[in-house]
């Protein structure tokens, strides 16, 4: 019943049910329930008297007031209610008691359990708790907290009496021989001008050692730059026109394809001769007769003869010719030995180069310098010139132990795609 | 009946050879360890001649290693624990995901190690071939353990490596093999010789530790680690072979009472410190002796009978034996600014006996104000001279006596003196090359200082003959003795038939009989006239067809020689123009 809605006065009907039906008599009933309850449990409020109901009490209580102590609540854990329905009621009964397993400690047989209580230990149980306690000794004194440096407790060198060899062990396996990688140095002693107080002379030499390095690179400068400066002497328009001609080579033309067609495959086409041998066809006025083949034949004998005769004058006269072989051969066998000694030197070399081990080449560290501007006599004032980690790499390197190496680019396998979000686009 | 037809490919190098990928794929490991399996191992990559047939036909770039070196490294019992190395990684990243912390630690406390013992064996079957490879380990160590913490380094690589090369250099200290210093801008070169092997490595300067980017840290560390464990059996070896305890103790370390400093210091760290000091002697095996009776390296058992050959043993053992107490007795004090593991280091190898202040560093031995304290090394221009009783020098007079083998005069090394240049001790120069004078000075001082030697020595041997040849030397006195032993024994003869007539001339003319001078009996002249004699003999038998060449060479070397004059000529030239100059200006003044 809102009194805030308007609503048309409805007649109610009091003879039907189903009129009654419609409206709420809650209230009404609760009254009347609350009548009955009264009556029921000791009767009716309304017609008590007030002496049954209240009582004065004018006298202090005889006990002295003690404040009542507040209940501690412990801190129970919470249970939550959503939780409660997962409790177990108390009230409902079990359906059925669980029955007892057969897995039961004190299934032993009773000989058995008098055994264990006796005390009397077999020989095997002894053995396993003297051994039991060995490793708990052993694992409580394992330093776990001791890193893996270990410390050289033994001559490794030792030249020992063979162990007795195990005969169903591996067989040991033998490095291979192999030449040390390089017969460079491993620590090379530094050129004398490059000390912290050098003499002139070391010094001066040592600096015209870096200006050559400058030097090559500034030659190599400026032949890019020449070759740059070239370049941009070309015209754009011709350099077009040769691009696309260089291009077009090879492809052949439209009109020279429909040629082809019409010609069809018998006909030998003008460029087509350079590549197919023909010869002229044979005419008989170019045959030779017997006599001309006997003169030719006559003319060849006599060169033959000639180049012999010719020859043995020469080989006669060899003797006379005898100091000039001898310095032929002089000169052969100098220039045999010079190839033996340039060859046996760069086998000797060979020792000492540097291999290309892998895709990157090998680059010679810089040459460390203080200029003189730079250089103080003093030993407080040294500032150090060059990192002994990227000397010590760049060694390995030239002793062939190791290939030149670069950082991994680190790159994307898919390119980043950038998407803008809907709200926000405005 | 016929053979198979033969296919390209099949024979020789391309079967000789394998690439890096195959050998990845044949032995089942990731890049990483496989560079590290190599590394331990010893086993390089090796250029093939011909790279087109090895990589069939292709000359793509790639790196090759021997198959029979790959068949080898198959066996090698590290690469399971490799594979464990993986898996243990594996559990604990889940138990560490799943935050499982009793998984975490059970795993991590069950981290599989494993040692490389074995390999170091293999690598140097014995230990000489160990001191051969010893210079690149030496130079590794010093380097790492100079490293800072917060390097991309685990520490126990850095630490490790700092103990092993403190305790190989107690032993250069106690053994006296240390020879050459040489200061660069890159770095200290040091030069010793132990038991016959010459070892030169190098140490940074400790003036601030630069990252350079472009290094690969995981390759360095793997060399250390390689290297930690073969210089750790070395030292072990080098220490029981001169009687000394491994690992090191200290003689005197329970009487030294703790410092200011040691004292929030654990036991470990201030035994650390304390070795690393330098400054202490150390314990040796047996009770009797400590190190100084150390015995000298005998010579080299060949048997000669070239008395020659074993007269030049005997004044090089000389030499090295006084180079070796080139300190002994002097007493040092270093001060702030000056480099002080290099110079302690340098010091007690040679028998002299150091210190610094208290504040400095732990294990000074005496304070600066001790007064039997000879010299003081300072590097500042102004010193406050307190003391009369001392030296002050600057530090490369330390390094330039060591080279010279002798202590220098100490007026050029003075505090605020410009220094003369340190040279480089390694430098030999060959006969006829130009030779610049403070170098010369030097040389000359080296053999002035042998001929010293080589007449203190006959001084005391000749004293003996001297009353036997006295009256000959009176009258020898004017000869030479570059004379021919036939001549001189001609004349020693007729001395002889003579002797008794002077004799009785003595005794009536009441002659005196007084010490005759010594004869200069240099061996090093002697020996170098036999070569030069030696070498006109050799030049006589040349046949004639290879005297034209040798006639050659020896024309370019004379006009080497002609060449090194006009230089000494400049610089003579300069010199006397600067003296002029000099003179000039002070006419001036």
């Amino acid at each position: 019943m809102e009194a805030n809605v308007p609503r048309k006065k409805s007649r109610l009907a009091k003879n039907k049910k189903k009129a009654w039906r419609k409206v709420d008599i809650t209230d009404v009933e609760e009254f009347l329930e609350d009548e009955r309850l009264q009556e029921r449990t000791g009767g009716l409020v309304a017609e008590k008297l007030d002496a049954e109901l209240f009582t004065l009490e004018r006298k202090a209580p005889a006990t002295a007031t003690e404040p009542v102590p507040k209940k501690k609540r412990r801190k129970e854990p919470k249970v939550l209610k959503c939780y409660s329905h997962l409790m177990p009621d108390p009230k409902i009964k079990l359906a059925r008691k669980p029955q007892p397993s057969r897995k039961v400690k004190d299934k032993q047989a009773p000989h058995i359990k008098e055994k264990v209580l006796s005390g009397v230990k077999t020989q095997k149980e002894l053995k396993a708790e003297d051994q039991r306690k060995l490793v708990q000794e052993k694992r409580l004194k394992k330093d776990r907290t001791k890193g893996s440096i270990v410390v050289a407790s033994y001559n490794l060198w030792d030249d020992e009496p063979k162990k007795p060899v195990d005969p169903f062990a591996k067989p040991l396996v033998k490095r291979p021989k192999r030449k040390a990688p390089s017969d460079l140095p491993a620590v090379q002693v530094p050129h004398p001008g490059a000390s912290y107080n050098p003499d002139y002379e070391d010094y001066q030499e040592l600096l015209s050692k870096a200006h050559e390095v400058e030097e090559k690179k500034l030659l190599e400068e400026k032949k890019l730059q020449k070759f740059e400066e070239e370049i941009k002497k070309v015209d754009p328009k011709t350099l077009e026109r040769t691009w696309l001609s260089e291009m077009s080579e090879g492809i052949k033309d439209k009109e020279e394809v429909k040629e082809e067609e019409e010609d069809g495959d018998d006909a030998i086409n003008a460029e087509d001769l350079d590549r197919i041998s023909v010869n002229p066809p044979v005419r008989r006025e170019s045959k030779k007769t017997r006599t001309q083949r006997n003169k030719e034949k006559k003319k060849k004998m006599q060169e033959k003869l000639k180049a012999q005769g010719k020859m043995d004058k020469t080989k006669a006269n060899e003797i006379f010719r005898l100091k000039s072989m001898k310095a032929e051969l002089d000169e052969r066998e100098a220039a045999l030995q010079r190839k033996a000694q340039e060859r046996r030197q760069k086998w000797q070399s060979q020792g000492l180069q540097t291999r290309k081990l892998g895709r990157l080449k090998f680059e010679e560290p810089l040459l460390e310098i203080k200029l003189s501007d730079e250089l103080e006599g003093s030993l407080r004032k040294l500032k150090p010139e060059g990192n002994l980690f990227v000397d010590r790499m760049k060694s390995f390197e030239k002793r062939n132990i190791m290939e030149p190496r670069q950082e991994a680019k680190k790159y994307r396998k898919y390119k980043r795609k950038t998407v803008i979000k809907r709200s926000h686009k405005v | 009946m016929g053979r198979e037809r033969r296919k390209k490919y099949e024979k020789g190098e391309a079967t000789a050879f394998m690439s890096r990928n195959q050998a990845i794929n044949k032995l089942q490991l990731t890049l990483a360890d496989f560079r590290r399996l190599c590394i331990l191992k010893g086993i390089y990559p090796h250029e093939p001649k011909h790279k087109k047939r090895v990589n069939k036909g292709s000359t793509v770039h790639k790196t090759y290693y021997l198959v029979k070196d790959i068949n080898f490294l198959a066996h090698e019992p590290i690469i399971n624990k490799f594979r464990e190395f993986k898996h243990f990684v594996r559990r604990l990243k889940k138990a560490i995901n799943k935050r499982n912390k009793d998984a975490e630690q059970r795993i991590r406390n069950n981290k599989p190690k494993y040692k490389l013992d074995h390999i170091v064996r293999e690598r140097y079957p014995s230990f000489q071939d160990a001191l051969g490879d010893l210079d690149d380990c030496l130079s590794m160590c010093f380097l790492f353990g100079t490293m800072p913490q917060g390097a991309r380094v685990h520490m126990e690589y850095i630490n490790h490596a700092r103990k092993l090369t403190v305790e190989f250099m107690h032993y250069i200290i106690a053994s006296k093999s240390l020879r050459k210093v040489f200061i660069s801008i890159k770095g200290i070169y040091f030069q010793a010789e132990v038991m016959g092997q010459q070892l030169t490595w190098v140490v940074p300067h400790g003036l601030g530790y630069q990252h350079p980017d472009d290094v690969d840290y995981r390759v360095m560390q793997t060399f250390v680690e390689f290297y930690t464990t073969l210089l750790g059996f070395i030292n072990f070896k080098l220490y029981h072979s001169i009687n000394l305890h491994y690992p090191p103790k200290l003689e005197l370390d329970a009487a030294t009472p703790v410092d200011e400093n040691e004292e929030n210091m654990t036991e470990k760290e201030r035994y650390q410190e304390r070795l690393s000091a330098l400054s202490q002697t150390l314990r040796s095996l047996d009770e009797g002796g400590g190190e100084e009776e150390v015995q000298l390296d005998e010579f080299p058992a060949v048997e000669t009978d070239d008395p020659d050959r074993v007269e030049k043993a005997k004044v090089e053992a000389e030499k090295i034996k006084k180079l070796q107490n080139l300190f002994k007795g002097l007493k040092f004090f270093l001060n702030r600014e000056v480099p002080r593991e290099t110079l302690v280091f340098i010091i007690r190898s040679f028998g002299g006996e150091v210190s610094w202040h208290k504040s400095v560093a732990v294990g000074a031995t005496y304070p600066e104000s001790d007064e039997s304290i000879t010299h003081q090394i300072v590097d500042r221009p102004q010193t406050k001279n307190q003391y009369l009783s001392r030296y002050y020098v600057q530090p490369q007079w330390v390094f330039d006596c060591v080279n010279n083998t002798s202590l220098l005069p100490m007026e050029s090394y003075f505090p605020g003196a410009t220094l003369p240049p340190h040279l480089s001790p390694f430098v030999e120069e060959a006969e006829g090359d130009y030779v610049p004078p403070e170098r010369q000075a030097l040389i000359n001082r080296q053999l002035g200082l042998q001929e010293d030697s080589g007449v203190e020595e006959d001084e005391e041997g000749s004293e003996d003959e001297e009353e036997e040849e006295d009256e000959e030397e009176e009258e020898e006195e004017s000869e030479e003795e570059e004379e021919e032993p036939e001549k001189g024994r001609g004349k020693r003869k007729r001395k002889h038939e003579t002797e008794a007539a002077t004799a009785d001339q003595a005794k009536k003319l009441n002659m005196s009989v007084e010490a005759g001078a010594p004869e200069n009996f240099n061996v090093e002249q002697k020996l170098q006239r036999q070569t030069m004699e030696e070498r006109r003999l050799a030049e006589m038998m040349i046949p004639k067809k290879k005297k034209r060449l040798y006639d050659k060479i020896m024309f370019a070397k004379k006009k080497k020689n002609q060449e090194t004059r006009k230089l000494k000529e400049k610089r003579e030239a300069i010199e006397t123009q600067k003296k002029s100059e000099s003179k000039k200006k002070k006419k001036k003044q």
